[in-house]
């Protein structure tokens, strides 16, 4: 209608919080999933057996560059830690 | 004629079966069950003060609670609170005039007494002079609110 006063725009007003009482405890990360290496085993078959695809054997290698040096080279005894599926 | 020899020790046996037979050894009394301190009355979370003014200090509190501000200034509430929750949401919506929204932000704590938890707005080209509120919501429940103006 003519002669209304425009609405203010407070689309660019800021604002901010913050609180003297602690923020609610984040849930505890659950532990990476592991597979500990067997006599027979390669990284390809491992994947094919644990994440249900043996193209994921590069995941893995991915996953465990710190024990794993040759993807073609895994030792009976490793513990090697397994990506999300 | 008496014997003062068998009649003493005639007379200490018989004290000394006197004795025994009806001194009973005193039975310790039973162990009585500690009585549990009263545990601790549990406070419900609720809103105690809803306080504004133009800066807050390290506590969070309002130094100054004011009720009109100035067209630069930055608004803070300072909402203290008591009791225990394992989470709350508490929020402030700022509104203008007959109710227009102004802006709404929220903050999320697991309180376990007395706490103070700050809200501020600014706005950069200045606030419109009017009548504002803000309300203090916990878990979307109003708890509290106030009142302000911006002067011309």
């Amino acid at each position: 209608m003519a002669g209304d006063k425009p609405k203010p725009d407070f689309s660019n007003v800021k604002s901010g919080s913050s609180s003297t009482a602690p923020p609610p405890a984040q849930p505890a990360k659950p532990a990476p999933k592991t597979y500990t290496v067997v006599a027979g085993d390669s990284l390809s078959k491992i994947a094919k057996k644990q994440l249900g695809d043996a193209n994921k054997w590069k995941q893995i290698f991915e996953a465990n560059r710190d024990v794993i040096k040759n993807p073609d080279l895994i030792k009976p005894g490793q513990v090697l830690k397994l990506p999300d599926a | 004629m008496h014997h003062p020899k068998r009649l003493g020790g005639a007379l200490a046996l018989g004290l000394v079966l006197a004795l025994t037979s009806s001194c009973k050894r005193a039975e310790a009394p039973p162990p009585v069950a500690p009585v549990p301190a009263p545990a601790p009355a549990v406070v419900p979370f609720g809103v105690k003060s809803v306080q504004l003014g133009s800066s807050i200090g390290p506590d969070k509190r309002v130094p100054t609670p004011m009720s009109t501000f100035a067209k630069g200034d930055t608004i803070y509430a300072s909402v203290a609170t008591d009791g225990a929750a394992p989470t709350v949401t508490l929020s402030a919506r700022w509104t203008y005039g007959d109710g227009q929204p102004v802006n709404e932000s929220s903050e999320t704590i697991s309180p376990t007494g007395p706490a103070v938890t700050e809200f501020h707005i600014s706005k950069p080209d200045g606030w419109p002079a009017g009548s504002y509120k803000v309300e203090i919501r916990a878990n979307g429940a109003v708890l509290g609110s106030q009142q302000f103006t911006v002067a011309e």
